[in-house]
Order: C-alpha cells, then sequence, then structure tokens
C-alpha cells in the first residue's frame, strides 16, 4: 500500500508535471487517466491509516490514486565503484582461497555460513543481509561477469552501463527511459551520489543529487529566474545543454520540496570540514532512495554509486567499513520500505565493474579481476545462489565469468514493464530471476 | 566556431587557457593583438613563487584543508594564469588524491613537479612521475615487490597516463608492474628510495620492446610506443579545443603530434600550438569545470574565497570538485557530465554567495546596479552578449546582488 499525503499529490498532478518545463516532459504531459492500467496493483485506500514507523495520513482521490505515477514498480541500482572483490564478499569455502591469500582471507570463524549460501559464505559485515538470504528475498549471483573480461575499470565500467554495447554511448536504464518521454517526474530517474553511467539516456537521464541538505537554489533568486535562463535554446549544443540543464533542475527541486523534509530528517548532516569521501555512503543514499520511494514523486529508477572499493592495498579494514555500511544500508532500507508496505514494488540490484585477482598482491591487497558477485533483492527474487565462484578453475588468475549480467539486466527491464528485447537486442533469461 | 574578432580571440584565451581576467584587466588586454596576448600569457613567469612557504601542512586533516584552500587562493591570486591552468589539467588527468595520500606535503611536491613539467621532456617528467611520492603511495608502486607486483600503477600508466585503452595488452601491464618493482620510500626523508631485493631484474619485453627492466626503459617504451603521441593530443584537444570531429579534428591531431614530436615531447609546446589553431577556429564551446569556473568568477569579482562564510565554502564540495581530491584516477568528471542538477544548484549558491561578497566598487557590482546587461557579459570576458534566456533572468532578478548571480551562473558563463 502506497501511503501518501494529499498534499504531495496535488502538487505533483498539478503544480509540477503540467509546469511542462523541458523539452523531454512537454506541457501536455498529463497524468495518466484513472483506466490506465497500472502494471501493479496497490490497493486504494481513502480512509486515514497509521502504518507504524511511518506518520502520515492517506487522504488521496481515489482518481489519482490509480495514475500510473505513484505505484509503479521501482528499480534501484547499486554500485560498488572500484571492483569489489568477490572472493571476500563471497568467500568460496573449497578450493585455492586460503592458499592464494596468505593474509588477506577471511578467519573461518568469521564468515557467515548458511545453508542458503551452499558452498560459499558472507563476509561478517554482510550478516544484516542473512535473514534476506534465508527468507528467499534475496539472489546471490556468484561469477557474474561478461564473456572475454577486460581489467580497465572504465571499459568495465562502461560495459556493465551500456549492456556491453560499446558501440552505444547510453546506458541500458538509459535507453528505456528514453521510451517514456511523457511518463517520468524530474524525479522519475535519480541518481544519489554520482551520475549513474547506466542512466543516460539520449532524450532522459537520471537527476543527479549529490547532497540532499544542499539542494536548494539560493533564496534570492525564485525558480522563475532560474527558468528562464532556458528560454529560447541556443544553436550551439553545449550552451542548449546548460540551459536545460538549468530548467531541469528546477524541476526537480519543485518535486524535491515535496519530500526534502521527511528526506533530510533521515539523513545525516554532512560535516562542514570533511573532504573527499564521506562515510556512511550507503546508508545516507539508501534512506534517501526509501524517502522517494515513499514520497509519491513518481521515481521509477535510482542509481546509487560508491567509490572507493579499488582496493588495490591494505584491503581488509576498508572493504569491511564498505560492506558493512551497504549491508546497514540495505537492511534499513527494506525495514523501512516493509513497515510502509510498500517493499513489494521495489527490486533491488547490486554491480560493480569487476571482481578482484584470488591472489593477494604485496600490499595487502588484490589487483583488477574477472567476474564477480551481484546481489538482488526484493520479493519476487528467486532467492537463491546461482554460479559459483570457482576458484579451482582461474582465468588467468582470476574468476571465471559464468553468468551473463545480462541476465540479471533482463530480470530488472523486466521489473520495469520494459520490452526488453528492444533494449538489449535480445533476452537473456538462461534461468528465471523473478518468480 | 565562428571567426573570431580581435577582442572576441582575447577573451577565448583568457577563459580557455587562462583562468580568467579582472574586468580592468580584460578591458586592457582588449586593446592588444591576440597574437601579443598568447605570447604574454605563454611568457614564463619571471617571479618565484612559492604557494607553500606559509601553509602549515602538519596534521592528516588540519594540513590537507590548508593545503586545498592555499592552492585555490593561489589559482584566484595567480599571476601565470596559462601555466596554473596547466598544473590544473595535469592534476586531473595524471591523479592523486588525498583520500589515499594522507601527507599533504607529498601531494605538494607532486604539484611542484607539474608546475615544472610544462618544458620538460614528457619522457623525463613521466619518469619522475613514477617515483614520485604521492604516486607510489596512490597507485601502490610503494609496495610492489618483484615476488608479488601490483598492477596499479603499471596498468594506469599505459591506460590513462600514457597511450588509452586498446593500445596495450594484460602481458604489457604486468611486465610494466614488474619492471616497476622494488620503489619505495625512505622514512627518514622521505624521498623515493629503490630496493634492489625487492626488484625483479627479469628483462621484460613491454609494447614490443625487449630489456625493459627499470623506470627508464619502462617510460621510454610508453613514449616511443606509435599510439602515445596521439594519445597526448587527444588530451590536449579536449582540454583546451573541445569536442572537435572528423577532418577537422584529424587534421589538428596530426599537427599537434607534430609538434609534440619537433619539440622534443614538450608539452607547452603543444598547448601553445593547439592555442594557434584554436584562435584560427579549430574550438567548440567547452563546460568549464566548477573550480576553473570559481575562480574565474572570483578573479572577475574580486571576491577574496578566504572571507567567504563556511555556508559558501561547502557549496564548493557541492559542486563536485574538491582540489587534491579526484574521486578516482580517471580524475573528475568532464565536458557536459557536469551539468547535473547537483553540480549547477551548488554553482548557484556560490555564486549567489560570490555576489553578495562583490564590492560596491567593482565594476560587475556597479554594471548589476546599473541593470547593464551588455557590461556584464563584457566585464566576464564572454565572447558575446548574453542570449535572450539570459537577459530575461537577470531582467526578472528582484536586485543587484540577484543580477550579478545569474550572471555569474548563467550558461554563458559557465562555458568557455
Amino acid at each position: 500500500m502506497i501511503i501518501i499525503s494529499r498534499r504531495r499529490f496535488l502538487a505533483l498532478s498539478g503544480g509540477l508535471l503540467a509546469t511542462g518545463c523541458t523539452a523531454s516532459r512537454s506541457a501536455d504531459s498529463t497524468i495518466p487517466s484513472p483506466s490506465a492500467t497500472s502494471t501493479t496493483s496497490a490497493p486504494t485506500t481513502a480512509a486515514p491509516t497509521i502504518t507504524p514507523g511511518v506518520v502520515t495520513t492517506v487522504s488521496t482521490p481515489p482518481e489519482l490514486v490509480s495514475a500510473a505515477l505513484v505505484d509503479q514498480p521501482v528499480l534501484v541500482l547499486v554500485e560498488l565503484r572500484g571492483g569489489n572483490d568477490a572472493v571476500n564478499t563471497l568467500p568460496p569455502l573449497t578450493g585455492a582461497y586460503r592458499d592464494l591469500r596468505p593474509t588477506l582471507s577471511l578467519a573461518e570463524s568469521d564468515i557467515v555460513m548458511s545453508p542458503a549460501l551452499p558452498d560459499h559464505g558472507l563476509h561478517p559485515s554482510l550478516s544484516p543481509l542473512l535473514p534476506f538470504a534465508e527468507s528467499g528475498r534475496m539472489a546471490t549471483l556468484a561469477g557474474i561477469g561478461f564473456d572475454d573480461p577486460n581489467r580497465s575499470h572504465f571499459v568495465s565500467m562502461d560495459r556493465w552501463a551500456r549492456a556491453d554495447r560499446l558501440d552505444d554511448s547510453l546506458g541500458w536504464l538509459g535507453r528505456w527511459l528514453d521510451t517514456l518521454p511523457d511518463e517520468l517526474t524530474s524525479l522519475g530517474a535519480t541518481s544519489l551520489g554520482a551520475v549513474g553511467d547506466v542512466a543516460i539516456g539520449a532524450s532522459q537521464s537520471a537527476t543527479v543529487i549529490d547532497d540532499v541538505a544542499a539542494f536548494t537554489f539560493p533564496s534570492t533568486l525564485s525558480n522563475a529566474t532560474i527558468r528562464a535562463l532556458g528560454e529560447q535554446p541556443s544553436n550551439d549544443p553545449i550552451v542548449a545543454a546548460a540551459q536545460r540543464a538549468f530548467v531541469d533542475s528546477v524541476g526537480a527541486i519543485e518535486e524535491f520540496d515535496e519530500i526534502a523534509d521527511a528526506v533530510r530528517a533521515r539523513t545525516p548532516i554532512r560535516d562542514v570540514d570533511a573532504l573527499g569521501v564521506q562515510s556512511g555512503a550507503y546508508t545516507t543514499g539508501l534512506a534517501v532512495a526509501a524517502e522517494m520511494i515513499l514520497g509519491g514523486v513518481g521515481t521509477r529508477v535510482v542509481t546509487i554509486s560508491v567509490n572507493g572499493f579499488d582496493t588495490h592495498s591494505k584491503q581488509l579494514e576498508t572493504h569491511a567499513a564498505l560492506l558493512a555500511d551497504l549491508a546497514n544500508g540495505l537492511s534499513q532500507f527494506w525495514t523501512t520500505l516493509d513497515a510502509a508496505g510498500a517493499s513489494n514494488r521495489v527490486l533491488l540490484a547490486t554491480t560493480s565493474e569487476f571482481g578482484r585477482r584470488v591472489a593477494q598482491n604485496a600490499s595487502e591487497g588484490c589487483d583488477h579481476g574477472a567476474a564477480g558477485v551481484s546481489f538482488v533483492m526484493g520479493n519476487s527474487v528467486n532467492g537463491a545462489l546461482s554460479g559459483a565462484l570457482n576458484t579451482s578453475d582461474l582465468l588467468n588468475g582470476d574468476i571465471r565469468p559464468q553468468l551473463d549480467p545480462r541476465v540479471m539486466f533482463t530480470a530488472c527491464l523486466d521489473w520495469l514493464g520494459a520490452d526488453v528485447e528492444q533494449i538489449l537486442g535480445k533476452r537473456y533469461d538462461e534461468f528465471a530471476l523473478l518468480r | 566556431m565562428a571567426p573570431m574578432d580581435k577582442q572576441q580571440a582575447v577573451c577565448w584565451l583568457h577563459r580557455r587557457a587562462g583562468l580568467g581576467l579582472h574586468p580592468n584587466d580584460f578591458a586592457a588586454e582588449a586593446e592588444r593583438d591576440p597574437g601579443d596576448a598568447l605570447n604574454a600569457l605563454l611568457a614564463s613567469p619571471v617571479t618565484p613563487r612559492d604557494i607553500w612557504a606559509d601553509v602549515d601542512l602538519d596534521g592528516r586533516d588540519t594540513g590537507r584543508a590548508n593545503a586545498v584552500r592555499a592552492w585555490l587562493g593561489a589559482l584566484v591570486a595567480s599571476d601565470r594564469p596559462f601555466h596554473d591552468r596547466r598544473t590544473w589539467m595535469l592534476h586531473g588527468w595524471l591523479v592523486c588524491s588525498m583520500d589515499k595520500v594522507p601527507d599533504p606535503t607529498a601531494m605538494v611536491e607532486q604539484i611542484q613537479l607539474f608546475e615544472r613539467s610544462g618544458n620538460v621532456d614528457f619522457a623525463d617528467f613521466l619518469g619522475d612521475l613514477t617515483v614520485d611520492r604521492a604516486m607510489l603511495i596512490y597507485l601502490d608502486g610503494l609496495t610492489s615487490t618483484a615476488q608479488a607486483p601490483n598492477e596499479n600503477y603499471g596498468r594506469e600508466l599505459l591506460e590513462l597516463f600514457g597511450l588509452g585503452e586498446g593500445n596495450y595488452t594484460e602481458a604489457d601491464v604486468q611486465a610494466a608492474a614488474a619492471a616497476l618493482t622494488g620503489w619505495t620510500i625512505d622514512r627518514r626523508n622521505l624521498s623515493a628510495k629503490f630496493v634492489a631485493r625487492q626488484h625483479d631484474d627479469t628483462h621484460q619485453t613491454l609494447l614490443g620492446v625487449t630489456g625493459v627492466n627499470d623506470v627508464g626503459s619502462v617510460v621510454d617504451a610508453v613514449v616511443n610506443d606509435p599510439a602515445h603521441p596521439g594519445f597526448v593530443a587527444d588530451r590536449i584537444i579536449s582540454e583546451y579545443l573541445g569536442d572537435l570531429t572528423g577532418d577537422a579534428r584529424e587534421d589538428v591531431r596530426n599537427d599537434l603530434i607534430g609538434t609534440y614530436a619537433a619539440s622534443d615531447r614538450r608539452l607547452d609546446a603543444v598547448i601553445e600550438r593547439a592555442l594557434r589553431l584554436g584562435l584560427d577556429g579549430a574550438s567548440t564551446t567547452v563546460v568549464l569545470d566548477p573550480i576553473r569556473w570559481l575562480v574565474i568568477c572570483a578573479r572577475a569579482t574580486g571576491v577574496n574565497l578566504s572571507r567567504l562564510r563556511r555556508s559558501a565554502t561547502q557549496s564548493f564540495r557541492e559542486m563536485g570538485q574538491i582540489p587534491l581530491f579526484p574521486p578516482n584516477v580517471n580524475g573528475w568528471p568532464r565536458g557536459t557530465e557536469w551539468l547535473t542538477a547537483s553540480s549547477l544548484i551548488a554553482r548557484t549558491n556560490v555564486a549567489a554567495a560570490l555576489a553578495a561578497a562583490t564590492e560596491p566598487a567593482e565594476p560587475l557590482r556597479i554594471a548589476a546596479d546599473d541593470n547593464d546587461v551588455d557590461q556584464l557579459a563584457e566585464h566576464l570576458g564572454l565572447l558575446e552578449p548574453f542570449g535572450p534566456g539570459t537577459r530575461r533572468a537577470i531582467g526578472s532578478a528582484t536586485d543587484p546582488v540577484g543580477r550579478l548571480t545569474v550572471a555569474l551562473v548563467c550558461p554563458e558563463s559557465l562555458l568557455a
């Protein structure tokens, strides 16, 4: 069930979409009629409802709730940027793991074991994810990666973002966004933290929000002033892109204002003097994502990217902290959605451009590798372990790819109701990731 | 690009290859011949300068913050904008980050290496960089040994610093890594130290060159590879000339490759040649990265950044770019990647802070008081008057600070 305030909803339907401020979201774009089919079947509620953990009342006009914007399926992509070390994430219990990592393997007593993950364990930092694996809400894809792996960060990131179509600069989610010219709000696709390359389309790309506390224009300028910058687009494509970006930013802020209080209440204020990478980025980002999903701003896609997984040296401590942040963030994310009764609408998948070399180097770290591990979470996933991290049959020292990432992308696109063949060229459904 | 008149050419030079100018200086420069203006920009600075002399770099946190502030302040006060802008480019290309290099003095020494690098053989520079203390830390050369080589530096040397993806093999990565093993840092004097017993002296084959077993031979193999000069040319084109395409790009690229060889691989010679071709029309609009935009705006308004309120300096970070903290080994986003909602909103907040801090006697503030839209554009050194959208936006602002804010952050000002 979707909890949404009438004020939010009316602002969405009347105030924002109708402003039609961008080239891609024209003024004619209207809320789909009540008869429009909705791909999920969240029930309509007109009575005040109290849900644990969420304090809000529902007084939504029935004709608006069925509008396709609010209760549609949502995809969250969580990127572990830098190349996550799969074999310490999901340590294989047999094979050459310990021999190749004399000081970098996890102690047997620290590894989290479960019948849900045969022949593998979980990094101790990931223990908050164990209930998800055991209740079947999390699929584990071991050995995921493209054939003929490339060990460059940037080539591999492009292959993941573009579903291995390197001739095409668009992300596979961006290609899907391009098919929805009139159906997305400004926050319909949002990247938290950094640009999500996967959500770059030709006509629509994700709105990037870094620090939610700072996501507001100075009070000295009106939105109309900012919007005026976009009038009469220049013939110079770069100037026109900058003009459009300002207009899109105003639209995003107007929508974000609807949920800003709720979001800011749940995210820490950044340290004024802090430089560089902020700790807790996953926990913060996933909290924002949950508020967006619950806030009724039409969010369909959220990407969250966090740097730091390029652990060439002194890996153990860094990796443990990153995974702990990830697992805590994921656990809280689902707790929030569960409490609001919204978890049926959400599918979440993790990505990383490659796994790391199985053998450690002399810097207490490991170099770029090949296949890795992904987790897919949601109430509709086939929550099992697929594939394996096989350290007995390595490819130049790396885990050999055995699961095509496009199987995961196919499931994600199915979840969104996309035309998979149009976007990926064909379906990759060697196994069914969704029930 | 449409042909530029003399005044436009001078503005183009200062916004593209320098760090902008104060309006009074733009007025003086506008009288000059573009060729003379370029020669003046290129001229080696005569006065020695040490921007770090009085900076307290002790302590991981305060030292790092002081280093960032000192460099930003030096860019705003720069009396050698061509050279400082080139140093800034090198920092975004040959990347190290204080996220991983905890000692601020190591990063400062690397920036000083960049400052010295414009007029030397790129091969010598790359050799120095390979055993630079910050680089040894950042890309793990420090702990790479014959027994267990670390591939991090070897890979990025080939992919990001010297050749580009597709121009080397995995075997080349391993060969470079092996040949570069054995370098560490002497804890007593904090200089690079070679430890022979940790070095793999086996003769490697790198990029088809045999007998490679040390820094010099690795660097030689890279700079003598046929892909290297074009890789450098591409970098300079995208930094200084924009997104050239087709035959125009091929012509410029070949020209710069020739210049690179003829100048014994001196970067400043290649940049100079690129700028001359740019003055002749080989240029497309580029997006200024947040720091260059900030520096240009601070110089134009005469605002001392260190006097801004803390909330304003926090907005610097929200723009997505902190000097000395690139997000990863490939540096910061580039071009239109900067046109995100998050970054534009932060820039608008920074522009508001700068506009509010601009003194009443400043030419830009006077133009804002007078609501003189054309004068605002001219004072900013823009090549053209503002377009209709920006004129409308400035007109709709309710006070001079609002008008100046819009002028500083409008699309025309974000671009060069």
